[in-house]
């Protein structure tokens, strides 16, 4: 990015391969529909294209990025408020990955389609800082600036979703670690 | 079906029609912009009659200017402060510090002994009217600046930064204000000086959801 800002047009390519696998995973998982979230990729990408003379040299991409990310689906949100298209919606499972063969393979689906229901369950605040920290490995420093509160904020909400989501799920992964664990400063 | 090659293709196409500037080009609007926005409120200043201190004692007077002078620095720095994550300081700071720069504008003023000087002062709403008037004329430039300067910038906190752009332009203006009317009645400071950051700190915050805020184009756009 710090090349693009200083002009470099040729970096938009490379900062796209690094960028718009990451931000169509978070927004695929956002908006539950992929076709939503590659069009907002794009407007996520154009947007720091339009911004790039304003990047500061050394400064951090990827929160910047799903930060725009992250506002844009909010919007997007709420335009479509009233749509037929249900937001908060559980994704339908796909038959694909339920193999029947794979004992493993299905038991992973089902803790993981658990999980993403036990998530849709919490409060916004602490769904957001847990996917962020877990899904995302963004820092607790990160995290914060992206959802605009503080890295002590952060750190409480993840801890009482994970709190949550163990007591959720604690029959099927009773091994779990503890939650403060893997978080990053 | 697109595949992630078109997508991509697609957005590089899309890059190419629309240029943008680079650092280089974006810092010389900056200073432009900064240089045109410190400009019209000291030319508004030196209009009304620039630094009145005829009645006041020069230490009192310069106490208070460089206590404002810093309180509107902190502001500033706040409102344009992106760090490392681009993202700026946590939404609970900057409102925090918006809603406190008046308090400690008017705290710091009434903390020095202004009052117990009984100063004669003009009287009259009209006089209050006219120093918040002036006031706000001398801050809309440098509120237009900042918020320009991050314009459609602030995908986290749009309000927050525009309540602690509004804050900190009109701390500037308080400033100015105050180094020009010769008033030490304490209502007139309150009314004139400091109730116009008041009022710059909620014009910021609304102004700054259109102007800063991220806008996602209408759902399924090309």
């Amino acid at each position: 990015m710090d090349r693009y800002a200083r002009g470099d047009d040729d970096a938009f390519a490379e900062l796209y391969d690094a960028l718009a696998p990451r931000l169509l995973r978070y927004l695929t998982q956002k908006t539950r529909d992929v076709s939503r979230a590659e069009d907002l990729v794009q407007q996520t990408l154009l947007r720091m294209h339009r911004a790039r003379g304003r990047f500061i040299a050394g400064g951090a991409v990827v929160p910047w990025a799903m930060a725009i990310a992250r506002r844009l689906f909010l919007d997007e949100l709420r335009q479509r408020r009233g749509d037929r298209t249900d937001p908060s919606r559980e994704p339908e499972e796909d038959p694909a990955d339920a193999s029947p063969s794979a004992v493993d393979l299905v038991a992973a689906s089902q803790l993981h389609a658990r999980l993403r229901r036990e998530l849709a369950k919490l409060p916004d605040a602490q769904r957001e800082a847990f996917e962020l920290l877990k899904d995302e490995g963004l820092s607790l420093a990160e995290a914060a600036a992206i959802l605009g509160t503080t890295t002590t904020a952060v750190k409480l909400r993840a801890h009482r979703a994970y709190v949550a989501l163990r007591a959720a799920l604690g029959d099927l992964a009773p091994d779990l670690p503890d939650a403060d664990r893997g978080a990053r400063s | 079906m697109t595949t992630p090659d078109m997508r991509k293709a697609r957005l590089l196409e899309a890059v190419k029609r629309e240029p943008s500037p680079s650092r280089r080009e974006v810092v010389r609007q900056e200073v432009a912009t900064v240089l045109a926005a410190a400009i019209v409120p000291l030319v508004i200043f030196f209009s009304v009659g620039g630094l009145s201190a005829t009645l006041r004692p020069h230490r009192l007077l310069a106490t208070t200017a460089v206590v404002w002078l810093a309180i509107a620095l902190v502001a500033t720095r706040l409102a344009l402060q992106r760090g490392r994550a681009m993202l700026g300081a946590p939404r609970g700071w900057l409102a925090l510090a918006a809603a406190s720069t008046p308090v400690f504008l008017a705290a710091s003023w009434f903390a020095l002994p202004w009052a117990a000087l009984r100063l004669p002062s003009p009287r009259g709403a009209d006089v209050d009217a006219v120093c918040f008037a002036v006031a706000v004329a001398m801050a809309a430039a440098p509120l237009g600046a900042l918020l320009f300067l991050r314009r459609e910038g602030d995908p986290v906190h749009p309000t927050a930064t525009g309540a602690i752009a509004g804050a900190a332009a009109g701390a500037w203006a308080c400033l100015l204000i105050g180094l020009h009317c010769e008033a030490t009645d304490p209502r007139h400071v309150a009314v004139g000086h400091v109730v116009p950051v008041v009022f710059l700190t909620l014009a910021g915050a609304l102004a700054a959801r259109r102007a800063l805020g991220i806008r996602s184009a209408s759902p399924r756009s090309p």
